[in-house]
């Protein structure tokens, strides 16, 4: 199911009233990230990288934040898509992260030692989530 | 001293040549931030929260950490190499004005070094 396209998420909403493709381009101009996402992966862990500058390498121009997520602390990621994608909420608890959707597509909130992040739910987002989980299987 | 003034930080650049005022004012334009920050006290210490493109990144600071700050701001202020650390917690600076770097053990953000960074990391000391 695409997340996006709202057609099975929230199956009694206005959305069901309107075209597939009117729908799509809705959720299209909602959904955009307005920052950048980019992942990678060592042997020893995943990290995703969400910046606000234009390049990866820009120094001193926007922020920078990387996120390492190590298998062991969130093997559940395949459960996490799942839940979002049915916009119903779901708290992960890994050994050394927490992430918790809320549901209402607001934002993902990560939480790790001394820091937490809240990362507004946007096309990419989901995307990225589900190339990490393509990458684990 | 002010660090954005640039007088003692960098003493023999071409802001040297320049009255002061046009240094405050070319300064304040330089390094002003392109997002949010706020400082507040949480039950678990003080936090630093910013804010830009959505995104809201709350840090919150160890009690063995905040006494090695007012240290931390001075080698910025002189341009010096410095890091910190505490409790999971790891803050450095590399000179050259551009970035802060926040280590945690599962993550690390770039700030971009700017005058209300540099007041708010100043105000965190006082909670």
């Amino acid at each position: 199911m695409e997340r996006f396209e709202r057609v099975q998420a929230f199956p009694g909403t206005y959305f069901e009233i309107l075209p597939l493709d009117l729908r799509k381009l809705l959720v299209l101009y909602i959904y955009q990230c307005n920052f950048n996402i980019r992942i990678d992966r060592p042997q020893i862990y995943e990290k995703i990288y969400i910046y606000t500058k234009l390049h990866i390498y820009d120094v001193g121009k926007g922020i920078h934040y990387t996120i390492r997520l190590e298998k062991i602390s969130i093997p559940d990621l395949e459960n996490l898509i799942k839940f979002i994608a049915l916009g119903q909420s779901i708290e992960i608890r890994g050994t050394d992260l927490h992430i918790i959707y809320s549901g209402f597509d607001l934002d993902l909130y990560i939480r790790s030692y001394m820091i937490e992040l809240y990362i507004p739910l946007c096309k990419e987002l989901i995307n990225t989530l589900i190339e990490l989980n393509k990458f684990r299987k | 001293m002010d660090r954005f003034e640039r007088i003692e930080a960098y003493p023999n650049t071409f802001l040297a040549l320049l009255p002061l005022e046009l240094r405050k004012l070319l300064s304040l334009y330089v390094y002003h931030c392109n997002f949010t920050i706020e400082v507040s006290e949480w039950i678990i210490g003080p936090t630093l929260t910013i804010g830009t493109n959505g995104i809201a990144h709350s840090i919150h600071f160890p009690k063995n950490i905040i006494s090695k700050i007012p240290q931390l701001v001075t080698d910025i202020r002189a341009d010096r190499i410095k890091v910190i650390e505490g409790t999971n917690l790891k803050i450095g600076y590399v000179g050259a004005d551009i970035e802060l770097s926040i280590i945690s053990p599962t993550s690390h953000t770039l700030i971009p070094l700017c005058k209300n960074l540099l007041d708010a990391l100043i105000e965190l000391t006082k909670l």
